[in-house]
Formats: structure tokens, sequence, C-alpha cells
């Protein structure tokens, strides 16, 4: 089955394609999410963004080990996972910068706690061994999948995908707190507020796409415009003309994350090149400082042929030839970066 | 035949006319004094503070044992219910009704403070019309039912479902509760006035049949929605008794005869024993 087939009953799939090669764990898309969605109570654990460092544990800790989405291809039958707790997630930390910016404390800037977790305990950790350790950061939200396991977990049908652009929304009136999409869903993507007792989780942020923001225009999501180095791509997933379409089925550098789930995830990744690893006196071996068989249980045994796609129009662009996907992944053009219209709420 | 014979016959007989007799008898008693899964409910002239599960009055009324079940909704980990018994004490004045319920669970779990962290509950349904009986996983379209809801974080909340996936809060409650733990052990009492002026509420009516069936949520293990341990339908047999049935008549009447046939076939054989 294509990787750009639009779910049934919905009018355009509304897409998303991160470049990891640009991405340099910043976290501003992260910031920039939670400075318009999470800062309200019982969010303060929640990073419906989060940017993990890979290889690692992740966010929640040990995710990718808990919870399989479906159980098989045919999606009969869902293979729930369990709920974690807030030390799981990295409990969010209160610090002392009342009293060192404004009391004149000469304390360390510091937790109030003593934490021994957190949501990016082990960033920059990677693996390998010197000189060829290795890592790469990986920004994660909600896939809006074609066939979320969320969706059909909820026995209240208080999680929907809207027709409009297959958003996958929580009814906050419906919900009644279960959390069977919070053990259902395998990329663990969906959280549960403490305090209003429901489901929250990524929007979108369809009022941005939508054109109903407080300025009246249509924005990408804020991940995207925020983001530094201008990795994602936005549009409509089986738009010919469109990025997406184009990354994912045309040139097919683009791969969905741990497709085994079987959920059909609408958010792909470019995987990361890397540079060959070396000996310790500084001779080369013939080898990737991030190993193929890593990046294989991410994104499957298609990212073999990926990255050989990107390194041979790199190439071509390296001898003065044109390259389309080479185009695509380094324009300015930013219409046809985020290319929404189709969304906008007319 | 012998007289050996006869006498033989005449115990027969005489033993067959009364398990016949003994039987008629007991048939209308028994479907009268002790209905399966019917519950016991005490008149009150007045409240004497029944909405307190620790109240004197409680001591007084009569409790019965409902076995609880896991609720069949084939939600991950559904068969896997803590609670196995509630006992159940229902008192009702001209105004209200108070149904104190009393279960084991050692661990209080009042708080929702984790995304793992789940409250006790229990809960109450009644059908929306009393003498129905709908499907017990929250009625049917047809028929619905109410559900009293209360949760340890000292929620209540009153319910109107129509079956699985359909229960909607009603604006505000009408029942009220209140809850002791105390030694391993939670009792709540719910109370509502009898009627009900609306369209969404039982009304319920003290010279009727009334259907009941309650649910117990251990917070600590994760139960909650559809992951309940739950009983059968009970009943307060609160409807006048009927008069005797046509089928009752007929065994009476039977057991007449046969009472009168046996007396005179005994006199017979021991008239010919004699011989």
């Amino acid at each position: 089955m294509s990787r750009t087939e639009t779910a049934d009953g919905v009018d355009n799939q509304i897409a998303m394609v991160l470049d990891l090669n640009k991405c340099i764990g910043c976290q501003t898309c992260t910031i920039s999410c939670k400075t318009n969605w999470t800062d309200e109570p019982g969010r303060e654990y929640m990073y419906w963004n989060n940017v993990e460092t890979k290889p690692g544990e992740g966010y929640p800790r040990g995710w990718e080990d808990v919870g399989d989405g479906w159980a098989s291809e045919d999606r009969t039958e869902r293979s729930p996972g369990e709920i974690p707790s807030l030390e799981e997630y990295g409990r969010s930390w209160e610090f002392n910068h009342q009293e060192i910016f404004y009391e004149g404390s000469d304390e360390h800037l510091a937790p109030e706690e003593d934490p021994d977790w957190g949501p990016n305990w082990d960033e920059d950790e990677g693996d390998g061994q010197f000189p060829n350790s290795y890592y790469f950061y990986l920004p994660r939200l909600c896939n809006h999948c074609t066939h979320p396991s969320c969706v059909e977990a909820c026995p209240r049908q208080a999680v929907y995908k809207r027709s409009e652009d297959g958003i996958v929304l929580v009814d906050q009136e419906r919900c009644r707190g279960y959390r069977h999409c919070v053990e259902g869903c395998p990329y663990h993507k969906i959280y549960f507020n403490v305090e209003e007792k429901t489901a929250e989780k990524c929007i979108f942020c369809y009022p941005r796409i939508e054109g109903n923001g407080p300025d009246g225009e249509q924005h990408a999501p804020a991940c995207v415009e925020s983001c530094v180095t201008q990795l994602r791509y936005v549009g409509r997933l089986d738009d010919p003309q469109g990025p997406i379409y184009k990354l994912v089925e045309e040139w097919e550098v683009a791969l969905p994350l741990h497709e085994e789930y079987h959920t059909g995830p609408n958010v792909f990744y470019i995987p990361p090149m890397s540079p060959g690893q070396h000996t310790q006196e500084g001779e080369s071996i013939d080898a990737d400082r991030i190993p193929p068989e890593y990046l294989e249980e991410l994104f499957g045994e298609d990212v073999h042929a990926a990255l050989d796609t990107l390194e041979r129009e790199r190439e071509r662009v390296r001898t003065g030839e044109e390259s389309e996907l080479m185009e695509i992944l380094t324009t300015n053009d930013m219409e046809n970066q985020h290319r929404m219209e189709v969304f906008a709420d007319d | 035949m012998t007289d050996r014979t006869r006498q033989a016959v005449a115990i027969v007989l005489g033993i067959a006319a009364v398990a016949v007799v003994l039987l008629a008898l007991s048939g209308p008693a028994m479907g009268y004094a002790v209905g399966v899964n019917a519950l016991p409910v005490a008149e009150m002239t007045d409240d004497d503070a029944l909405e307190d599960p620790d109240a004197d009055a409680w001591a007084e009324i009569e409790a019965q044992t409902v076995v609880l079940s896991s609720a069949e909704s084939g939600l991950p980990g559904y068969q896997d219910t803590a609670v196995g018994l509630t006992d159940v004490e229902t008192a009702h004045t001209d105004e209200k009704i108070h149904i104190r319920l009393t279960w084991d669970d050692p661990v209080v779990n009042e708080e929702i403070d984790d995304p793992q962290a789940y409250v006790d509950g229990v809960a109450v349904q009644l059908p929306f019309e009393q003498d129905k009986e709908p499907p017990i996983e929250m009625g049917s379209e047809e028929e619905p039912v109410n559900v009293w809801y209360w949760t340890a974080d000292g929620e209540v909340e009153e319910l109107y479902a129509g079956g699985m996936g359909s229960t909607t809060e009603m604006g505000e409650s009408a029942v009220s509760t209140q809850a002791v733990h105390d030694d391993g052990e939670w009792s709540v009492v719910f109370t509502r006035e009898l009627t009900a002026d609306d369209r969404e509420r039982t009304e319920i009516a003290t010279d009727q049949r009334l259907n009941v069936a309650f649910a117990v949520f251990d917070g600590d293990n994760a139960e909650r929605g559809g992951i309940k341990a739950a009983s059968e339908w009970y009943h307060y047999p609160m409807d006048p008794e009927p008069g005797p049935s046509v089928l009752e008549l007929v065994l009476w009447s039977v057991g007449g005869l046969a009472i009168v046939a046996v007396l005179v076939m005994t006199v017979y054989g021991i008239r010919n024993v004699e011989q």
C-alpha cells in the first residue's frame, strides 16, 4: 500500500516531512509548541513536540519498547502498551530563577528537586566508541496517522480524525479520562491532563493552518515556522506538485518512523547522512558513522536506498549537474515548502 | 395382589402423596419470599441521618451481599478486576431513597495526580423505566439507564446512558453521596429524591418493582469506564403481592385431590390387610 494513500473519509490529508540532516537539536520547535499550547495547568510535563537524541531512550523513557499500535498489517487487533508515569515522562522541574535573578542568591541555577530523569536526559549521549561515537536528533510529534490506533482505542469515540484535513483530535466534552488512547498510541504522543482529567495531544496547530489565529492569516504549524534550519515541509499528502508527495513517493527519500506499528503515520523523515568512520590514527574506514543497521531499526529497510539516493543527488550537484531533489531540500521558496492553501478556512 | 404387596403399595403411595402436597405448598411460597436477586429495602418514617454511612440507623437495616464479576467490555485488561462482593443496604422514606454500599478495598486511591493514577469508585445503575431490565452494559438506546457514579476524589456524577460508549453526564447531580473509608473497607451512601421531574431521571415509585445493578472500581487496579466489577440485575420487590395464579390454583387442587385419593387407598389397603 502506498505511503501517500489518504484515509477513507478525509478530503485532504495534511502531512509533514522532516529533514534530519538539518536538525541541530536547538529545541526551538519544542519551545514554540510549548508556549503556544502546553503551558497550561496539567500540561507542564507534556511536550506535544519533543526532540530526542538517537540512539537514546527518548520521551517518554523507553517508549519504543512499549506498545506496538496494531498487532499486524491487517489491523484487526491492537497491541496496546502501558501508560507511563510522570517519572518516565520526566517531571517538569521547579527552578531557582527567582532567587538567583531577583533576590541575589549565589546558588547555581538548578532544579529544586534532585531528579534522575528528565524529558531530554540522555541528550547528546548517543552510542558508539570514540572516535566513531554517533548520535543525531529526532524531532517527534503526533503523526496524525491514516489508521490511528488511538482512535480505535477509545470506547467512546472521543478521539477522532477530522475529515477536512485528517488531523486527529480529542473531543474534550466526550473524553472521560479513561486513557485507553494513551496506552494505545505506539508513539506515545497522546497525553493525560491530570487537572482537566482528559486526554490532550498535538492539534497540528489547526487554528493556524485554517487562518483562524489572532492575525487572521494562514500559518504553518508553530514548530514548522519557528524551525531555525527550516527542516520541515508541510503540505497535502497526495498533491503531486507538493514537496511531501515528491519526497515520499517520487524520490522515496522520506520515510515513516517505525512503519511496523502499521498506523500509517503522515509524518516522514529524511534519514541523516553521516561522515565516514576513522581509526584513532586518523585513517578512513569505509563505514558510516551512523550505522545503517541502526537507521533500519527506525525507518525500515528502505533507508538504505534513501541514503544512496541522497548521496547520489548530492554528488550530481557537486559535479555541477542539476538535481530536483537537492532543489527541494535547499529551497528558499517558503511557499513551496509550506504548501497549505487547500487547508485555509474560507 | 398379596397382603404384603398391598402394604408396600400403600406406603409408596403415601410417601408420593406427601411429596406432591409439599411441592404444591412450596411452589408459590418460594416465588414470594426468596426471589432470585431480590434485595431487602426498609421503609423508614424519617430520615434519621441515613445519608451518613456511619449513621446508627444503618445497623438495623438488613444487608444483602451482591456478587460482582468483570464487566464484559473487551477492553485491554477487562477480565482482571479486583473486587468480588459488595454489601447493599437500602432504605427509603416518603421522599428519598438511600442506598448504602460497602466493599473491601485496603488501598485508598482518591487522587488522580499522575497519568497512571485512577481513583476508587462505585456506581448504581437504574433503568430509566424502573421495572425494565435493559442490557446490563449501560442499557441500550431503546432501554436507557441512569447511573449514579461516586469516585473517591469526591466527585459524584449522574449519568445517562443508552448503551456502551454513550454515557453522558447530566447537568447538575441530583444525587448526593457521603463516603467513609475505615479498616480496609469503603462505605458509600447514595441519596436521591424519589421523584424526578425530568426526561432523563428515573422516576422511583415505591409500590413498583425497582431493578438495580452495581459496579465497583478499584483505582489501584486501573479500573475505570468499562473495566469494573459489576453485578447482574437485582431488584427491590416493592410491587404488591399478586393473587394466586391459575397454575397455583391447579397445583393446590391436584394436591388436595392427591391427599384425598391417598387417604382412601390407605384405608382400603389397611382394611384388606386386616382381613
